[in-house]
């Protein structure tokens, strides 16, 4: 106990070291392309979201600062027992991506520290915290999609209608051809049981949740399982994010993705995780996150949208502006509903 | 087929404690071995039991979704043992009893699915039998569902068979062939030798691969995650407990559960099996003794059954073959070197693995020799601890015992996370308990009269160990250092929690990218890492000669 509060204490104390050192011009230099000279400081993250976008995040990064990052991909869960594990004395400084209900746990746990980013009004106010403990970088909304070849093979001839919306999903002729993300054990899952009770309403999302179950042939752990096994063609339809659905179909197993009315969504957040190493190179490397630049960089490699509103969207997509997203999504009541709704959509 | 005692007489642990102040070496040995246990599995083990609190435990042992999943862990693991020990049998008993052809490469086949990651052999496996398998859905037209119980259960069957035959192929080569010969001269023939003289011998030997494979494959991660689909096991429960619903207590509980069935394991071993002991290697000499073999109809059927088996692995490799060299598998079949450059030549992670795992097998396999010789010709208080310890890290998950470390050893004095000491030491603990299983088959089947012969030509304890024990042991510890290298290669769950930026590992990276969808690389690095063990044991073999047994396991 008298240790923790001595680590408080001595924290608070670095704190406001690093607070009086903000206006010094020997730590905050900048160089002529009026970014802060960090050379020879060193960035480590954890990533959980795809590699290639956090590598050129990270070769951009170090290309304007100087700065060494190193990093690796851990998916959410994972990152976040880790961070937990080593709370006492963190290995990384940075937690990017992963969903933000994962962020939001961070943040409850102490986990993370807030930072007040000078370019936090680049990115809407509704897509990052509002204490400052994380940010938005792109969001991810859910999609369905669909197997191309197989729907025009086996389904089209019988004059069956591709499924494009919620309800579609409960025709009989897809019994058993529908892959889902678990949402015990997947953001992305969560995100869809999460913002179908919150559209519908209790009553009504229950009952379409118990008919939607049937017709799921599996619940996978990852979320992004859905849109490999539907590429392969292993099951007709994909019940995930679209960036999952389009990287697949990128690659060659065309995949028809809708985003349907309502669709949840969630975030992709950045985090500054508390007690790290150097915070000074930390809180650059967030501000940067928001900036137009990173969010080109990660639109082109995610498909997702930028939460920055200067960002073109993805290629063929609409802007966030018309999405048809469920944006009253309350992704904190998500969050504190987690157990509860698992329990009762597992239940039989 | 004497039954005896070994060793020193009891006679209560005061006149152990006797015998070991006469030999000064050996007591400093096991006290620095119980030092070590106590700091790197009892601690860290305390140290994550004390995460979850009454009510998890509560929740666990009442709530109808996990007893299901353990009544799942004990059945799935009880039928796919069952099937591994009956192919590995098969297998070991057709490498060593038959002059079949094509042995030498069936040997070399049957080790590979040990040597790929399970992520990739997964992943073909379903490409090739699943739902839109290549040859059941578009050249035998059928309707399959790999996933669940079924699938699981040859997943696993295939992936667990090679541990069951280099076990029993060990047990079957230590059989003295005299007896064999013997039994025939007597009139014994066919089945009725098989059965009488060989199985018998065997018995021993088969309990205990079965018990090893056993408590490896209730702990398996790889194949129920991959195959499982709807059917969920404690391994893969704890895992998702941990990650996907925050609820590191009740992982650890889970974990936990995995002990209960290595505990029974652990006593019937100890209870029922040590009365049993068949000791087939006297010293009294066997050279130019040929082992009895099968007759052609036998041998055949056997041709066929390794054929089949060999025909089945290599289809699988064949896909991640495939998968690494084409631009796109199953669009566009041109040949590319691209992703053998992006996932091995320009990565790093196959070195570290193959550093870390190089170490890993020269460690759990004297480690292992050295515990198996302390518990098994030593008499000293706390021997039957020291028995459980060595293998209790085989029953747990390997993300409790990432998780377990992490936690242990997060700071000061001993910080170690984010160092390639931590993912050694992950791999060890892992490995340990197949060295020591290993080494302790092989050294019940040597009589210890030889050692006491030693012992009464004036030789102490480490004289005899080095001169009469290690060369004896020639398979055995063969067995465990090829054994723990492959599987260190590719472990997963165990290092999970254990890698960092700086060092992270080729079994990591590949799941990494297969879950992004980028299979050509994954299996790109998956081929490099099969291609790292096969090229590691040629120069090994180069090396040591006959000193060692690689592919004549």
């Amino acid at each position: 106990m008298k240790w923790k509060a001595l680590a408080a204490a001595v924290l608070a104390g670095t704190m406001m070291l690093a607070a009086g050192c903000g206006g010094d011009s020997s730590s905050g230099a900048k160089t002529e392309g009026g970014e802060q000279n960090l050379k020879g400081k060193k960035l480590v993250m954890y990533v959980s979201f795809h590699e290639d976008t956090a590598k050129e995040l990270a070769d951009q990064f170090k290309k304007k600062t100087g700065a060494e990052v190193s990093f690796i991909r851990l998916p959410t869960g994972e990152a976040l027992a880790r961070i937990t594990a080593e709370k006492d004395s963190p290995k990384a400084d940075i937690w990017l991506g992963g969903t933000s209900d994962a962020h939001a746990k961070a943040k409850a746990d102490g986990l993370t520290e807030a930072y007040k980013s000078p370019n936090a009004n680049m990115i809407l106010p509704e897509y990052q915290d509002k204490d400052g403990y994380w940010y938005g970088t792109y969001l991810e909304v859910m999609s369905i999609g669909y197997n191309e070849n197989r729907f025009k093979e086996e389904f089209e001839p019988k004059g069956i209608k591709a499924p494009e919306t919620l309800e579609d999903l409960l025709k009989p002729e897809f019994k058993g051809e529908i892959i889902a993300p678990d949402p015990r054990k997947s953001g992305t899952g969560l995100t869809f049981i999460s913002s179908v009770l919150q559209s519908m309403g209790e009553e009504k999302g229950w009952e379409y949740l118990k008919q939607l179950k049937g017709q799921v042939a599996q619940f996978t752990p990852s979320g992004f399982a859905p849109a490999q096994k539907t590429g392969a063609g292993e099951y007709l339809i994909a019940l995930n994010f679209i960036s999952d659905q389009m990287l697949v179909s990128q690659k060659g197993q065309k995949i028809h993705s809708t985003i349907y009315k309502d669709a949840g969504w969630t975030l992709c957040p950045v985090s500054i995780i508390k007690n790290s190493a150097d915070k000074e190179v930390a809180q650059a490397f967030v501000d940067y996150c928001l900036t137009k630049e990173a969010g080109e960089i990660l639109v082109r490699t995610t498909n997702g949208v930028a939460c920055n509103p200067d960002v073109a969207p993805p290629e063929g997509q609409k802007p966030l502006s018309e999405l048809p997203l469920f944006k009253e999504y309350n992704m904190e009541k998500a969050g504190e509903d987690k157990q509860m709704n698992c329990d009762k959509f597992f239940a039989e | 087929m004497n039954e005896q005692h070994t060793g020193h007489e009891h006679t209560g642990w005061q006149a152990e404690m006797k015998v070991l102040l006469r030999e000064p070496p050996l007591l400093i040995s096991i006290t620095v071995l119980f030092l070590l246990f106590g700091l790197f599995i009892i601690y860290p083990f305390i140290k994550i039991l004390m995460v979850p609190d009454a009510e998890h435990w509560m929740r666990a042992l009442t709530a109808k979704e996990f007893l299901e999943v353990f009544s799942h862990t004990l059945f799935s693991s009880l039928v796919a043992t069952t099937t591994a020990i009956i192919f590995g049998f098969i297998f070991a008993y057709a490498v060593n009893y038959t002059n079949m052809p094509g042995k030498r490469f069936f040997q070399i086949v049957a080790l590979l699915p040990t040597m790929a990651p399970s992520v990739v052999t997964g992943l073909a496996f379903i490409m090739l039998f699943g739902r839109r398998g290549f040859i059941t859905w578009h050249v035998l037209h059928l309707q399959t569902d790999l996933y669940g119980p079924v699938g699981l259960w040859v997943a696993q069957t295939i992936a667990f068979f090679p541990l069951a035959y280099i076990t029993i192929s060990g047990v079957l080569k230590s059989i003295s062939p005299n007896l064999e010969l013997a039994a025939q001269n007597l009139g014994a023939r066919g089945w009725y030798l098989f059965r009488t003289v060989t199985l018998r011998l065997a018995t021993p030997g088969l309990a205990s691969a079965f018990l090893l494979v056993g408590i490896n494959s209730l702990a398996d991660f790889g194949n129920p995650m991959l195959v499982g689909g709807n059917y969920h096991v404690l391994a893969t429960e704890a895992y998702t407990q941990v990650t996907g619903a925050w609820d590191l207590p009740m992982g650890a509980v889970l974990s936990v559960f995995l002990v209960i069935p290595t505990l029974l394991v652990f006593f019937v071993q100890r209870y029922y099996l040590e009365k049993n002991s068949y000791v087939t290697v006297t010293g009294k000499p066997v050279a130019g003794l040929i082992r009895v073999t099968a007759g052609p109809v036998a041998t055949w059927c056997f041709f066929a059954f390794c054929a089949v088996l060999c025909a089945a692995i290599l289809m699988i490799i064949g896909v991640v073959f495939l998968f690494a060299f084409t631009v796109a598998f199953g669009a566009d079949y041109t040949f590319t070197l691209q992703y053998f450059r992006e996932g091995v030549v320009q990565s790093k992670v196959l070195l570290h693995s193959w550093s870390a795992s190089m170490i890993t097998a020269a460690t759990t396999t004297i480690l292992g020799i050295a515990l198996a010789f302390l518990t098994i010709r030593k008499h000293f208080p706390g021997r039957t601890v020291m028995d459980f310890l060595a293998m209790l890290p085989v029953s747990l998950p390997g993300t409790f015992i990432g998780l377990a470390l992490i936690l242990a050893f997060n700071e000061a004095p001993l910080e170690l996370t984010g160092t390639m000491a931590i993912i050694i030491l992950g791999m060890t603990l892992r490995q340990l308990p197949v060295g020591y299983r290993q080494a302790v088959a092989g050294l019940k089947q040597i009589d210890a009269s030889m050692e006491q012969a030693s012992a009464n030509l004036g030789a102490n304890s480490f004289t005899t160990f080095r001169s009469i024990i290690l060369p004896m042991l020639k398979n055995s510890l063969s067995v465990s250092f090829v054994y723990a290298f492959m599987r260190s290669m590719n472990t997963l769950s165990t290092v999970i929690f254990l890698v960092s930026p700086e060092w992270n590992l080729a079994s990591i990276n590949i799941m990494s990218l297969a879950d992004q969808g980028f299979l050509p690389t994954a299996s790109a690095t998956a081929v490099g890492m099969m291609l790292t063990i096969y090229l590691t044991f040629g120069i090994v073999k180069l090396i040591l000669r006959d000193k060692i047994n690689i592919f004549d396991l």
